[in-house]
C-alpha cells in the first residue's frame, strides 16, 4: 500500500503541474495528450492551483509548466511564475520552476528570462535526427530537429539545467545508441528516456533491435565514465539506484497525486500528466481547484494498484515499474494489471544496469563511487 | 503474451545501501516524477536538492531527520564492505 498524505504533516515539498493548453504546434505520434485543441488555462485556474498547492507544503513547490506546448503560452508561463513567486514568498516557501517543451519556441530572449527565473529546461529530443524526426514533426509533417537541437544548444550556452527527454519507440530504438552518443556530444547530461508503452514491441525483430541497444547505450556509460565524462541516463541510473537502494521504495512509485498534483487547463486534477489526455474522462480526475483534490477519490486509485500474482514470483518486482498506473494504462487499459512488454524492457533495463554497475564498482571508478556512493550532505 | 518473472537472479557486485538516511536519499533520486520529463524511475533532482538542503527526502516529513544524521564522509567506505554508504546521484560536476 502507498503511503497517504498525513494530515498532520505538512509536506516539505509538493510538484504542482500546470497543463496552461492543450495546444501544440507538434503532432508527434506517441503523443498522449490526444487531440490539439486551443483550450487555455485561466488565470483563475492558476492561481487558485497555486494557492492549493502552497496550502499544502512548508518549504518548496515545484512548479512544472506542461502541455500541449507551454510556449505557446508564452505570457501566462511568465505571468503564472511570478504570481507563485509572489504568493509564495508571503509563506516563506520557495518555487522551483520546470517547463517540459518541444523547444521550437525557444528563442534567445526566452532562455534568458529562463535562465534568470532559474528554470529547469527539460527539452525533448529523440536523438539524431532519423530517430528525432520519425515521429516528431510539425503539424504539417515537416521536420522539428533542427529548432529542437537549437533549443538544446541555446539551453547549454545560457548555462540552463537542461534535460533532454526521449521517446523510445520500435520506429527509432535502433538508433538509441548513436542518439544518445549524439545528445551527450551536444553537452547534455542528464537523459531521460521514456518508452512508448502504447507501442507493439512483439515483434521478434524489434525486441532484438531493443535489446542490441539498451546493451549499447550501457556500453557507451562504461565507456562515459571511464573517460571521466559520465552522463546521468534515466534507462540506467534509475535502475542502479533501484538495486543500491534495495528495491523501490512505496514513495518511490507514482502516488497518484498526493504530492505531485497535475492541473489541466480547465482547473480539473489529475495525478499524472499521462491521465490528463483531452481531460474528458473523469474517472482518472482527482477532482478541481475550486473544491481541491478528493481524498478519497485517491484512496480509492491508490488501492486500486496492486501487484499481479506473477510478479509476486519475480526476483526483479522490487525494482520494476509494474506499478506505474499510467504504463499500466497504456499498455492494458487499466491502471493495476501490466504488460509483458514492461517485462521485457524492465528486465533488459535491470540487467544492463548491473552489468556496468558491477563492472564500473570492481574497478573503483571513482566518479562512479562518488555519483552513486558516497554522501554529499550540505 | 503472459508476464513472464524471473525466478532467478544472480546477486549482483555492487553493494547495496543499509543506512536509513542513504536510503532516503535514493528515495528521491529516483522518485518518479512524471512531469518531469515522463513516467520513469529517474533522478528527480529538484528533489535531490531537498536532500542536500533538509536530509529529508520523502516529501511526507516537514522537520529534518533528527534520527538519521548525514553520514560523515570518512565513514563511507563501500569498497571494503557490502554495506556501504551510499548517495544519489549528484548534480554538480555533471
Amino acid at each position: 500500500m502507498l503511503p497517504v498524505l498525513n494530515a498532520n504533516r505538512t509536506p516539505t515539498d509538493a510538484h504542482l503541474t500546470l497543463c496552461l493548453t492543450h495546444d501544440c504546434n507538434l503532432r508527434c505520434t506517441y503523443c498522449y495528450g490526444g487531440r490539439k485543441q486551443a483550450r487555455a488555462m485561466s488565470a483563475e485556474v492558476a492561481r487558485l492551483a497555486i494557492e492549493r498547492c502552497l496550502a499544502r507544503v512548508s518549504q518548496r513547490m515545484h512548479l512544472v509548466f506542461f502541455g500541449g506546448e507551454p510556449l505557446l503560452r508564452w505570457q501566462d508561463l511568465v505571468a503564472f511564475t511570478d504570481l507563485a513567486r509572489q504568493r509564495a514568498a508571503e509563506t516563506a516557501v520557495e518555487v522551483r520552476p520546470t517547463v517540459t517543451t518541444n523547444g521550437t519556441l525557444l528563442d534567445d530572449e526566452r532562455v534568458a528570462w529562463l535562465a534568470a527565473e532559474r528554470f529547469l529546461v527539460a527539452v525533448s529530443c529523440d536523438g539524431v535526427r532519423a530517430a528525432h524526426d520519425r515521429n516528431r514533426k510539425d503539424a504539417t509533417g515537416g521536420s522539428t530537429y533542427e529548432a529542437a537541437t537549437a533549443a538544446i544548444r541555446r539551453c547549454l550556452a545560457a548555462g540552463l539545467r537542461l534535460r533532454v527527454v526521449m521517446v523510445l519507440d520500435p520506429s527509432n530504438v535502433e538508433l538509441l545508441p548513436e542518439s544518445v552518443a549524439a545528445l551527450v556530444g551536444m553537452g547534455a547530461r542528464e537523459l531521460v528516456v521514456n518508452v512508448n508503452w502504447a507501442a507493439d514491441w512483439s515483434p521478434e525483430s524489434v525486441r532484438a533491435q531493443c535489446q542490441a541497444a539498451y546493451g549499447r547505450v550501457a556500453d557507451l556509460y562504461l565507456e562515459a565514465y571511464r573517460q571521466r565524462q559520465p552522463f546521468w541516463v534515466s534507462l540506467l541510473d534509475g535502475k542502479i539506484a533501484s538495486h543500491i537502494k534495495g528495491g523501490y521504495l512505496p514513495g518511490d512509485r507514482c502516488d497518484l497525486g498526493q504530492r505531485n498534483l497535475v492541473v489541466a487547463a480547465s482547473g480539473r486534477l489529475y495525478p499524472c500528466d499521462r491521465l490528463v489526455g483531452e481531460d474528458r474522462d473523469d474517472t482518472l480526475a482527482i477532482g478541481d481547484v475550486w473544491t481541491g483534490p478528493n481524498e478519497e477519490r485517491i484512496r480509492r486509485l491508490v488501492s486500486q494498484v496492486t501487484s499481479p500474482v506473477e510478479c509476486g514470483e519475480c526476483a526483479l518486482a522490487s525494482r520494476c515499474r509494474n506499478r506505474c498506473a499510467c504504463a499500466n494504462l497504456a499498455m492494458t487499459g487499466t491502471i493495476d494489471v501490466p504488460s509483458e512488454r514492461l517485462c521485457f524492457h524492465e528486465q533488459l533495463a535491470i540487467r544492463a544496469a548491473d552489468r556496468v554497475a558491477q563492472c564500473l564498482f570492481s574497478e573503483r571508478n571513482p566518479l562512479f563511487l562518488a555519483q552513486h556512493y558516497y554522501a554529499s550532505p550540505c | 503474451m503472459k508476464l513472464r518473472p524471473v525466478r532467478d537472479y544472480p546477486e549482483q557486485g555492487y553493494p547495496r545501501a543499509s543506512d536509513r538516511w542513504v536510503k532516503s536519499l535514493f528515495l528521491a533520486a529516483t522518485m518518479t516524477a512524471t512531469t518531469l520529463g515522463g513516467c520513469a524511475p529517474l533522478g528527480d533532482y529538484s528533489k535531490l536538492d531537498t536532500a542536500d538542503d533538509v536530509h529529508d527526502l520523502n516529501g511526507t516529513v516537514d522537520t529534518p531527520v533528527a534520527d538519521a544524521p548525514a553520514p560523515d564522509k570518512n565513514e563511507a567506505k563501500p569498497l571494503d564492505s557490502d554495506q556501504g554508504e551510499a548517495a544519489g546521484p549528484k548534480t554538480d560536476g555533471k
